[in-house]
């Protein structure tokens, strides 16, 4: 009998407590963003507990994809990198595509395509297995999430204002997430902090 | 024309009408074409890009869906002449993955308006040009842009222009697909409930006598309002007009001024578009779980006959484990505290209390099953578990849990009639007592489809009345044994601990649970109806302690009062708050990486091959919650799931689905949980109703563990 008991006892706050879980699991913002660990392109374990205190950036990307290209092309995503980890913020590529899908990349190639493009981040993380991008519930590449030294979830969505495949079209579109980082870098709330992201699918399993 | 212009030239090759040839780009065949060999000045004329996606690919509508570009075109006109902008021939859905976009498969014309001044001056010849910009995708996307020109002769004002023979049946069939302007005297709004990515999304059209022989569609032109792979809930009758909902997306903001899109209706061959511009307004949303087509028939022969015998022993044995279930726990321990009471008591009381609880609960499920029985004579798609859809009843039994509640922690001393708890050998009305214990046993059983009672349910729903009843009463009968077998066999008693005085403090211990399961109760009517109605049965609540703490004072304020405060509960039960099911979006899956359950996803998922997990669940079964917490969010399980590249869904059954009962019909079950497990996009499993990581790993084949 006691046993049973003290399975009342665990069970119905337990029960309770796993709803609430549930709830919370869908990155927010305002609410702390999901913790996750994965690997770098070099084999390195990046969690993001690590960066608690700077702001931090996370971009999926897929280098085949047109969306993601016209944002390299000319440099422009490398310069928001440049700019930006050159004030402090950290910014974590993230390729989840899946082996043998567009825009997959081992170590040594998301290491070689961040040398040809010159590109800036603090890491490349590698999420073959999708985990990284389902937590987040990432769709396309680009797509950007900002989050606070607080942890919490300030930007989710596009780069820009302007689902386009053609340079020309960054300089005309409002930089969103380049608005989102210097308005949390100076201390300023996001005053658009949920847009929604355009180009390619997320090339999961 | 002079032979050694060099412009002149150029033009006289382009001049004749039609020279434009198609460009061919990867996987696409770009043209601009012309309805009619010439142009009327100060007519109306209509270019148009003919794009023709090679097989497999497509390109894109003005709002591409998840993700994709829609197609752009950018003119370059004589000064004067000026083209308007595409008029799109109504999208097709079509969904990889998770993905959902809106575009074309097809060939298809993008038309636009072209105007030429009536008086036009200039050259006789018009050239025409204009660059095409595009996006194809199958999985992977190209974008694409061509540049194409078109030189047209001018007709005279007034003069009759011919048509391009060539080009005659395309126009038509493209003007065909074009939405119309929605008569005047459509009623069009639309309404917000909820917040992004749950909430939902409300569509009503007034006036318009839809016929409902098809699939009915929206397209908003704003591609940030809705969850696009959500499904699109319709309903369509003749007293609300036509109704859709479809979940929020998850970047939805706020609520625009007004919502424009495309209505497309399927009647047999024929589909008509309506260009729509809903107001905000009120409007119900369309209930979870309401398919837009209507699901399979359920397969009756799905489940074969039982042995009448064996379905009564299996229903006798689900009873009895039902004992074990969590949801029963707060009432078992009330009754075990009245057990060890009565262990003092002569053996014949001990076997009339037996018999009282008994009855109770045998009457109380045989009600049940009456109810339940009726409610699907009438045709109401119904199963076990309906009680707790109802809000009135989830607010009652709040109520009550927290009144029993109240008095196990000394607020109040009920004359412990109710309770059955510090009886005297007396009273005669203890037995009452016994009674009512068996009563509440079942009330809060009845989420807790117990292994093997889901099978017995099942079968006893498709029997005659008569043998139906039987089932439900041999359910109750193992509910109740063990209680009857210790009123019966009273050393089976000695096995519990002695009377002593830490019943007293064991009984204001076991208030917490009570405590606990109102806060349960009271989630659970919120997700039914939301947080108004949650509140309203706050509070009922407050009014209850109230009462109750008046409750052994004396005096006629006191009396007055109590009776007041009683009452006020009791009529808050009755306030539209409570009594409203909301339809908000909960279905929606809130965990990363579940989809909402639907027939039509299951059928593409498993048409893809997939390996598909589908999960019925709801807020009031705790059985459902104790297997989320034990296997099914266990890491274990959430590492398989990805290995395998299982697709998730749930079925939410919080509230009434006849979608999800019909379904819980064919596999032969009345309520849930129910996991079914469809390997590869092969045959369904039906998985064990508690479930452990390795029970998981073990449906998937040997060495999945």
């Amino acid at each position: 009998m006691r046993k049973l008991w003290r399975f009342i006892v665990a069970a119905v706050p337990g029960a309770i407590l796993s709803c609430a879980a549930q709830a919370a699991d869908a990155p927010r913002i305002g609410q702390p963003a999901p913790d996750f660990s994965a690997s770098d392109s070099g084999g390195k374990t990046v969690a993001l507990a690590d960066y608690r205190g700077k702001l931090v950036v996370l971009e999926w990307t897929n280098d085949g994809c047109p969306f993601v290209r016209h944002y390299y092309k000319r440099g422009n995503m490398q310069a928001l990198q440049k700019e930006y980890t050159g004030k402090g913020v950290i910014w974590l590529s993230v390729i989840s595509s899946a082996p043998g899908a567009q825009g997959f990349a081992d170590g040594p190639r998301a290491d070689q395509l961040t040398r040809e493009r010159q590109a800036a981040p603090s890491a490349v993380l590698l999420d073959p297995s999708g985990k990284l991008g389902h937590l987040y519930q990432a769709i396309t590449t680009p797509q950007i999430f900002i989050i606070d030294a607080a942890g919490m979830l300030i930007y989710s969505g596009a780069i820009d204002s302007t689902p386009s495949t053609d340079p020309d079209d960054i300089a005309h579109a409002i930089p969103y997430a380049k608005n989102a980082l210097d308005q949390a870098l100076a201390g300023k709330p996001v005053t658009l902090p949920l847009t929604a992201p355009y180009g390619c699918s997320v090339k999961y399993q | 024309m002079r032979l050694f212009s060099a412009p002149g030239l150029l033009f006289a090759l382009f001049a004749l009408p039609g020279h434009a040839a198609p460009v061919q780009t990867p996987h696409v065949e770009a043209e601009l074409i012309a309805e009619n060999l010439s142009l009327a000045a100060g007519g109306d004329n209509w270019l148009a890009l003919r794009i023709a996606p090679e097989e497999g690919w497509h390109v894109y509508w003005r709002n591409p869906g998840d993700t994709g570009l829609a197609t752009t075109l950018t003119w370059t006109l004589p000064a004067g002449v000026g083209a308007g902008d595409i008029q799109w021939p109504y999208p097709h859905r079509s969904a990889l993955g998770d993905i959902v976009n809106y575009g074309y498969g097809e060939e298809t014309l993008l038309l636009v308006p072209l105007t030429v001044p009536a008086n036009w001056s200039g050259d006789a010849t018009l050239p025409l040009r204009v660059k095409a910009k595009w996006l194809v995708c199958k999985d992977i996307c190209i974008p694409g842009s061509a540049d194409l020109s078109l030189a047209l002769p001018v007709t005279a004002a007034g003069t009759p222009v011919q048509a391009d023979p060539r080009w005659r049946d395309a126009f038509s069939s493209a003007r065909a697909q074009l939405p119309q302007p929605a008569p005047a005297d459509w009623k069009v709004q639309y309404a917000v409930h909820g917040g992004a990515g749950t909430g939902d999304w409300s569509l009503q059209v007034k006036g318009a006598q839809l016929s409902a022989g098809g699939a009915i569609e929206f397209f908003p032109y704003a591609s940030d309002l809705l969850k696009h792979s959500a499904p699109q809930r319709v309903a369509n009758s003749t007293e609300h007009g036509l109704r859709i909902s479809q979940t929020l997306g998850d970047y939805f903001v706020k609520a625009p001024a007004q919502v424009d899109g495309v209505l497309v209706v399927h009647d047999g061959a024929t589909v008509k578009a309506w260009e729509i511009h809903a107001q905000p307004g009120a409007v119900q949303p369309v209930p979870q779980g309401t398919a837009g087509n209507a699901g399979e028939p359920a397969a009756a022969a799905a489940v074969a006959p039982l042995n009448l015998v064996l379905v009564l022993l299996s229903a006798l044995l689900g009873g009895l484990i039902l004992n074990l279930m969590p949801c029963v726990f707060p009432v078992l321990s009330i009754k075990a505290i009245s057990l060890i009471e009565a262990r003092a008591q002569v053996a014949r009381r001990q076997r009339g209390h037996a018999l009282a609880y008994t009855c109770g609960v045998l009457a109380t499920f045989g009600g049940l099953a009456g109810l339940l029985l009726a409610l699907r004579g009438g045709g109401a798609a119904v199963g076990w578990g309906f009680q707790l859809q109802q809000p009135v009843f989830v607010a009652v039994l709040a109520y009550l849990f927290f009144g029993m509640g109240l008095s196990m922690s000394g607020v109040v001393q009920f004359g412990t009639r109710l309770m059955g708890v510090g009886q005297s050998l007396a009273a005669d009305g203890g037995y009452r007592g016994s009674f009512f214990t068996g009563v509440l046993a079942v009330a809060v059983a009845s989420p807790c489809t117990a292994p093997f009672m889901g099978t017995a349910l099942g079968y006893a729903l498709g029997q005659p009345a008569a043998l139906a009843m039987l089932v439900f009463l041999a359910l109750g009968l193992g509910l109740a044994l063990p209680f009857l077998l210790i009123g019966f066999f009273p050393h089976l008693g000695r096995l519990l601990p002695r009377p002593g005085a830490w019943m007293e403090t064991f009984k204001q211990v076991m208030a917490f649970p009570l405590y606990l399961s109102v806060v349960w109760l009271l989630w659970v009517l919120g997700g039914i109806t939301d947080r108004s109605g949650m509140a309203v049965a706050l509070l009922g609540l407050t009014l209850l302690a109230f009462a109750l703490w008046l409750w052994n004072r004396p005096g006629r304020t006191a009396n007055l009062l109590k009776l007041a405060a009683l009452l006020a509960a009791l009529g808050l039960l009755t306030t539209p708050q409570i009594r409203t099911v909301s339809g908000g979006g909960h279905a929606a899956a809130t965990t990363a990486g579940i989809e909402p359950w639907s027939e039509q996803r299951v059928a593409e998922l498993r048409a893809q091959g997939r390996t598909v997990f589908v999960d019925f669940t709801a807020d009031w079964c705790i059985t459902c919650k104790v297997n989320e917490q034990v296997a099914l969010n266990s890491d274990a399980v959430h590492q398989l799931f990805a290995d395998r590249q299982v697709a998730w869904l749930q079925g939410d059954w919080t509230r009434a689905d006849p979608a999800i009962s019909q379904l819980l019909a064919q596999y032969g079950r009345s309520g849930v949980p129910l996991y079914l497990l469809y390997l590869k996009g092969g045959e369904p499993q039906v998985l064990p109703q508690l479930l452990t990581p390795s029970i998981v790993a073990g449906a998937f084949g040997p060495g999945s563990g």
